[in-house]
């Protein structure tokens, strides 16, 4: 056997990932070559000072907090459909029909005490009233599919985070847009009409997030 | 009530998830969490991302659940859904990427690897710090696959076969790409036990400073 051949089979000798056959192959070799077995030790050694390497522990139970947000989810959905929402999905709705339809909704849910109050003049509908004490920190919507962010659920109940096609309507109580930053640190202001958006900014902290649902629904 | 889940395989679990059962669900999802929490923090490299992307991929796990296959193994399944959100999340940043120069590499330490483990002196404790942060760069240096087959094979136990189903390679390019990294890896410690400073990768984010004051033993 080769050197060469020998050292690329070195690491999988380590990670016992060779056969039967080519581990004897190779410890005949290693007997008789000093080159190959001292290579050896040196990716033992190597490979030892990984494990000085630890991970890290949950700074709080996710996957209560994945397991609540699906909940709040599933419940969301039960919610809008039982108040007839679904009617606006409808491509048969003329736009003013859509929008009769959306100005009963507002009022139903006003009628009917349902926890959504409604902000005049905005397109926006609170789902939750409750305050959010929020601490300043980024918030990453990694993935299109998302319908909420999958940041801090636990923290924020059912909240915007609506990433995609759709556009996206997040509202701060103080009335200061949140801005979106990128990830050198850059803010750039907010806006309802951008398509896309990857990350958003609390710059404050206590700052709170209440609002969230487009009332274009998918 | 809580239902005992001891005995159940993940698989086992994971067929309860598919009929609905979210207790089964938040079972698997407790089994893997320090796990996978850990995996993606060596991948990219930064706590709140991870955490993040650890999120992410539970959910993705619940909403995809139909489309696992009663007989795979479910951890492969799930690796190959959170390295793909990690895959995806790195590419999305890349060009937003920085590496903080504020703050010296010295002081982006994670607090769990400052801590002394049970039985291990302060020097002892201070070595390994030192070592921890020199392998965080070294692995940071690797090329994406390599990195993920590394952390696969080394940090998370897989076999060749499993790493190969969760990247969606052959055994031989597996075993090829450990070969590369384990090879790379062993000269960069070995210029760091020669006194030679790695410098460090733009690959992979070096933003712990909120680990540190957060996270604890």
């Amino acid at each position: 056997m080769k050197c060469s051949k020998t050292i690329k089979q070195l690491p999988a000798y380590l990670d016992h990932e060779l056969s039967q056959r080519e581990v004897k192959e190779l410890e005949r070799h290693l007997e008789v070559c000093v080159f190959c077995s001292t290579e050896l030790a040196a990716l033992r050694a190597s490979s030892k000072m990984l494990d000085a390497w630890q991970g890290i522990s949950p700074r709080q139970c996710y996957a209560h907090a994945v397991v609540n947000q699906i909940r709040a989810e599933e419940r969301g959905v039960v919610e809008r459909s039982r108040i007839g929402l679904r009617l606006l999905e409808g491509k048969w709705l003329s736009d003013i029909l859509r929008a009769s339809v959306a100005v009963v909704f507002l009022i139903g849910i006003t009628v009917f005490s349902f926890r959504v109050p409604i902000e005049e003049g905005t397109d926006e509908v609170a789902l939750e009233t409750d305050d959010y004490p929020m601490p300043a920190r980024e918030l990453i919507l990694p993935d299109a599919d998302f319908r909420y962010s999958p940041i801090s659920p636990s923290e924020l109940g059912l909240v915007s985070g609506n990433v995609g096609r759709r556009a996206h309507f997040v509202k701060v109580s103080s009335g200061v847009s949140p801005t979106r930053a990128t990830s050198d640190g850059h803010l750039l202001p907010a806006s309802s009409s951008f398509s896309r958006v990857n990350h958003i900014y609390f710059p404050e902290e206590g700052m709170r997030m209440e609002s969230v649902f487009p009332l274009e629904l998918p | 009530m809580k239902k005992e889940f001891d005995d159940f395989t993940d698989e086992k679990l994971m067929c309860m998830v598919q009929k609905g059962d979210m207790d089964a669900f938040s079972e698997l999802a407790q089994r893997y969490e320090k796990k996978l929490l850990s995996f993606l923090y060596r991948f990219v490299g930064s706590t709140a991302q991870a955490e993040d992307l650890l999120q992410a991929a539970l959910l993705r796990v619940y909403r995809a659940r139909r489309r696992f296959k009663g007989g795979g193994k479910f951890s492969t399944w799930l690796y190959t859904i959170a390295a793909n959100l990690a895959k995806d999340y790195l590419r999305k940043t890349r060009r937003y990427r920085f590496v903080s120069l504020e703050a010296p590499v010295g002081q982006n330490t994670n607090l769990i690897d400052f801590y002394a483990a049970e039985g291990e002196s302060a020097s002892d404790a201070a070595q390994r710090k030192e070592t921890s942060r020199m392998v965080r760069l070294a692995v940071s240096r690797l090329p994406e696959q390599q990195r993920l087959t590394v952390l696969l094979s080394h940090y998370e136990d897989m076999s060749y076969g499993e790493i190969a189903r969760v990247l969606g390679c052959s055994k031989g390019t597996v075993k090829s790409r450990v070969f590369r990294a384990k090879m790379k890896l062993k000269e960069f410690l070995a210029d760091y036990m020669a006194g030679k400073e790695v410098a460090p990768s733009d690959e992979v984010q070096q933003d712990d400073k909120t680990t540190a004051s957060l996270s604890g033993p």
